[in-house]
C-alpha cells in the first residue's frame, strides 16, 4: 500500500493519487496548520517541503509527494522545541491574523537552508510569492535576519 | 432530468444502496423529499446592508456578565469582541488585570461566543480598545470594589484600611494579613452594574497597561496549532459547495443536478429556488460535482466598466447632498487669483482576506451550532436564526481566529449557506469559498470619483475648497435607502483645515449593480489620498513646502500640527530642491480619535 511519508511518519494514503496534498494534509491528517488561501498557487499560504523543497501544497496531487518526505508547519519543530526562526517571528511579535504564516515560516526555513546568512533583497526575492494581507512584511524580513543571526 | 427552478425547495439525496433499501424497500437511486423552509426571505433580511454586523442590542453593564473569578486566583473576562490579530485579546487582559491588581498572566479572555459573553455589535472601526476599553476598566474596577467590601466584613476592617495586591485584599497596616480574591468570592456573584462612579486607578499607579507585553494570540501562529475558521470540523461533518451563477444578479433559467448527484462522495443536492448546493464527504468530491451541475441562467447586462464606472457615477449621479458650507465658495473660486482642478479615481476593490469566507453549521434539534470567521458572532446569530427560523438564543456562535477580516467578515453570507445545507442534510457541513467565488461574488468598498476645486488669493493662502464625491450605490435587498458604505468618511476638508473661509462638499450617490461593503476605513483612505494630494498642488502652486503649507493651515488644530512637526523632524524632512527623482512626501489626517502624520519617501522611474 502506498504511503504518505509526513513529518518523519509514515500514513497510508487516504486518498486517490489526484486529490491535491493540501486536502489529504488539512482533511485526512488533520494537519491545518497548511491553510488554502488561493487553490492556484498565487498567494504562498500552502506551502509544505518535498524534501525539503518549498512547494505549493494547493496544487500538488498527493501523488506527487509519495517517496518524499514532507514537512508541513507543525513538523518544524522536529523534536518539539521551537525553531530559532519560529522564536524569532514571536520575539519579533510578526503575525498579525497570521494565516498566511504558516507558508511564509516555510519558506523562510526553506531560504535558510541553502542561504544561512541572506541579505534583506534575498529575503525579499526568496519570499515575493507570499502574501500577507496585513502587511506584516518588515518584520518578516526582521525575524529571518535575527533568526539567520542565531543559526 | 432538467426542470425549472422549483418554487418549493428539494432536496435530492443520493443515499448508499443499503441505506436506500433500508429506507424504502426499493432498488434504484435518488430520492425526492420536499422541503418546507422559507429561504429567500431569510437570507435578504440577513444581507449586510440590512440588520447584518449590528444587533441592536446595548451592551450589557453587569459586572457578572463581563468578569468572573475561578479557582487558583484566575480572572476570566468575557467580551463580544474577537480577536483577529489586533491584539486586543492582550490589550483587554491587560486592563482587567491592572484594574483588578492581578498579575497578567492570570487572566483568560473569553470572546464572541455567543452563549457566554455579554451581546456586541461586532469587532470593526478600530473601536474595541477605545469604547469597550473602558468598559472592561470600569467592570473590573467595580469588581475590585465589591472584593474591598468583602474584604471589610472579614477582617472587620474599614475599606481605608484595606488595598489589594497580587490577587487578594489586604490589610495595609499588616502585610501578614491577606484573602484570596477566589477565596472571598467563592462562587458568588458580584450581583451589581458597574455605575462609572467607582474610581478607577490613576495612571501614573500603571503596572500592567502600557508594557509591551507580547501577545498572547502568537505563539500557536508560529506552529500552526491555531484553529481558523476555514479550519473547522466536527465528526461527520460533510462539504458543502453552492452552485454560483456565472455573473452576478443572474437567476436560473432551468438546472440539471442528475449527473451530480451520482459522482462518488455525493450526498445530496439541495434547491430552493436559485439557490443551489450540494453536500459531499470530501471537498474535492463536492468541487467536482459542483462541475457536473448542468444550468442556463438569465443574465442581467451591464455595460459598465472599470474605465467607464467612473463617468457613469456623474451621469447618475442623485441630486446630492452638501455635508459641509462655509462661506460663498463660487465667488471665493472666481475671485483666486491661483486654482488647483483635481479629479481623483477610486476603483472598486475587494477585501481580500487570504483566508476566503467560512462556516460550519449543524442544525441540531434542540440548538443550533455555528463554528466561522466572523467580526460579528452576534450578527451571525441573528442571521442563522432568521434563516432557520430559531430564535437567536437557539444558535450558538463560535468565533475561530479569522484569517484576514476587514470589514468582509461581517458579513454572514457563508453562515447562511452553511445552515441552509446543514438543515437539508441534516448534518454538520461546512461551506468553504474559494477565492475565485471570494473576487466574483464578495462586496466591494465601492468605486469613487471626486473631483477638487480649489483656489489662493494674492498672499498664498486657501481660500476656496470645493469637493464633490461621487459614490457608487445600491439598495439592499428590501430597502428603499441607497447605501455606499461609509463612501463620505473623511470628506469634510474643515475638520482638518479649519483657516479654509469657503468650502462646500457634496456628496452624490449613483446606483449601480455590484453591492458595497465597508472596507477598513470605508470611504477614509480615498478621501484622506484626494485632500492631501490637492493640498500638495495647492502648495506647488504656492511655492511654498507642503509641510510649511499645511502648518499655516493648522493654526486653528496645534495638536495635529504638533504630531506633523514630530513626523517631519524625525524623518528628517529637507524643504523640496526640484526635481531629482527622489524625494518625500507628507500626508496628515485625524482618524477614530488619532492624530497622524506619514512621511513616506519615493522614488520615480521615470520623469515628470
Amino acid at each position: 500500500m502506498a504511503t504518505l511519508n509526513v513529518n518523519g511518519r509514515d500514513y497510508p494514503l487516504p486518498a486517490d493519487g489526484n486529490t491535491l496534498l493540501l486536502y489529504v494534509l488539512r482533511d485526512d491528517l488533520g494537519l491545518t496548520g497548511t491553510k488554502y488561501g488561493c487553490g492556484m498557487a498565487q498567494c504562498g499560504a500552502c506551502t509544505v517541503h518535498l524534501d525539503g523543497q518549498p512547494v505549493r501544497a494547493c496544487v500538488t496531487p498527493v501523488a506527487q509527494a509519495l517517496g518524499a518526505k514532507v514537512t508541513t508547519i507543525e513538523g518544524l519543530a522536529a523534536d518539539g522545541r521551537l525553531t530559532p526562526l519560529q522564536q524569532a517571528w514571536i520575539e519579533e511579535q510578526v503575525p498579525q491574523c497570521g494565516y498566511c504564516q504558516s507558508g511564509q515560516l516555510m519558506e523562510a526555513a526553506a531560504l535558510l537552508q541553502t542561504n544561512p546568512n541572506p541579505s534583506e533583497a534575498e529575503i525579499r526575492e526568496a519570499l515575493n510569492g507570499h502574501l500577507c494581507r496585513c502587511g506584516t512584511y518588515n518584520r518578516i524580513v526582521k525575524a529571518i535576519q535575527a533568526a539567520a543571526g542565531k543559526l | 432530468m432538467s426542470h425549472k427552478p422549483k418554487s418549493t425547495p428539494m432536496i435530492r439525496l443520493r443515499l448508499s444502496r443499503r441505506e436506500f433499501m433500508k429506507l424504502t424497500g426499493l432498488a434504484g437511486a435518488g430520492l425526492v423529499i420536499a422541503w418546507a423552509a422559507d429561504g429567500a426571505a431569510n437570507l435578504a433580511a440577513a444581507q449586510p446592508g440590512g440588520q447584518n454586523g449590528s444587533s441592536g442590542r446595548a451592551a450589557s453593564q453587569n459586572v457578572d456578565a463581563w468578569l468572573s473569578i475561578g479557582a487558583e486566583g484566575v480572572i476570566t473576562l468575557f467580551t463580544g469582541k474577537v480577536e483577529y490579530g489586533q491584539g486586543i485579546q492582550t490589550g483587554f487582559a491587560q486592563l482587567a488585570a491592572e484594574e483588578l491588581d492581578v498579575p497578567f498572566e492570570r487572566v483568560s479572555v473569553v470572546m464572541g461566543q455567543t452563549d457566554r459573553v455579554p451581546p456586541d455589535s461586532g469587532t470593526f472601526g478600530s473601536l474595541s480598545t477605545r469604547r469597550t476599553g473602558p468598559q472592561v476598566r470600569l467592570a473590573a474596577a467595580e469588581m475590585r470594589q465589591w472584593l474591598l467590601e468583602l474584604g471589610a466584613v472579614q477582617f472587620g476592617l474599614s475599606l481605608e484600611q484595606l488595598s489589594t495586591r497580587d490577587g487578594a485584599v489586604i490589610v495595609s497596616s499588616n502585610s501578614g494579613q491577606s484573602v484570596s480574591y477566589t477565596e472571598l468570592a467563592a462562587g458568588k456573584k458580584v450581583g451589581r452594574e458597574f455605575s462609572g462612579q467607582t474610581k478607577l486607578k490613576p495612571p501614573d499607579q500603571y503596572s500592567v497597561v502600557g508594557q509591551s507585553i507580547p501577545r498572547v494570540d502568537i505563539p500557536p501562529k508560529v506552529t500552526g496549532e491555531m484553529i481558523y475558521g476555514y479550519d473547522a470540523r466536527v465528526p461527520d461533518m460533510l462539504h458543502g459547495k453552492i452552485f454560483r451563477p456565472p455573473s452576478l444578479g443572474a437567476t436560473l433559467a432551468s438546472v440539471d443536478t442528475s449527473a451530480a448527484e451520482v459522482m462518488p462522495g455525493v450526498v445530496g443536492v439541495f434547491q430552493n429556488g436559485d439557490f443551489v448546493g450540494l453536500t459531499a464527504a470530501r471537498i474535492e468530491q463536492a468541487e467536482a460535482a459542483l462541475g457536473a451541475i448542468q444550468a442556463t441562467w438569465n443574465e442581467t447586462s451591464s455595460d459598465l466598466t472599470s474605465e467607464t464606472i467612473h463617468e457613469a457615477l456623474k451621469t447618475t449621479r442623485d441630486q446630492g447632498r452638501v455635508i459641509q458650507a462655509i462661506g460663498d465658495v463660487s465667488q471665493a473660486l472666481n475671485a483666486a487669483t491661483k486654482r488647483v482642478s483635481a479629479v481623483i479615481k477610486a476603483p472598486y476593490i475587494t477585501h481580500a482576506p487570504i483566508e476566503p469566507p467560512t462556516a460550519l453549521v449543524w442544525v441540531q434539534p434542540e440548538q443550533t451550532e455555528v463554528w466561522t470567521s466572523t467580526q460579528s458572532p452576534f450578527g451571525v446569530q441573528a442571521a442563522v436564526a432568521r434563516t432557520l427560523g430559531l430564535s437567536p438564543e437557539q444558535v450558538i456562535v463560535y468565533p475561530l481566529m479569522p484569517g484576514g477580516a476587514f470589514g468582509r467578515k461581517t458579513i454572514t453570507d457563508a453562515a447562511i449557506e452553511a445552515a441552509r445545507l446543514s438543515q437539508a442534510f441534516q448534518r454538520p457541513v461546512r461551506v468553504n469559498w474559494t477565492r475565485q467565488e471570494e473576487f466574483q461574488f464578495g462586496r466591494f468598498r465601492p468605486a469613487l470619483l471626486i473631483e477638487v476645486e480649489a483656489g489662493l488669493n494674492e498672499q498664498n493662502e486657501l481660500v476656496a475648497w470645493q469637493y464633490d464625491l461621487y459614490a457608487a450605490a445600491y439598495y439592499p435587498p428590501g430597502t428603499s435607502q441607497p447605501t455606499s458604505a461609509g463612501a463620505n468618511v473623511g470628506a469634510e476638508v474643515g475638520e482638518f483645515y479649519s483657516q479654509i473661509p469657503n468650502v462646500k462638499t457634496t456628496f452624490y450617490q449613483a446606483v449601480s449593480p455590484l453591492p458595497p461593503h465597508y472596507w477598513r476605513a470605508n470611504g477614509g483612505p480615498v478621501n484622506v489620498l484626494a485632500r492631501e494630494t490637492v493640498i500638495d498642488e495647492l502648495a506647488e502652486q504656492a511655492g511654498l513646502d507642503p509641510v510649511t503649507f499645511r502648518a499655516g493651515l493648522l493654526r486653528n488644530n496645534p495638536r495635529l500640527l504638533a504630531v506633523l512637526e514630530a513626523a517631519v523632524e524625525k524623518a528628517g524632512w529637507q524643504p523640496g530642491v526640484g526635481w531629482t527623482g527622489q524625494g518625500v512626501g507628507v500626508a496628515i489626517s485625524f482618524v477614530n480619535d488619532t492624530y497622524i502624520a506619514e512621511v513616506a519617501q519615493v522614488a520615480v522611474d521615470s520623469g515628470p
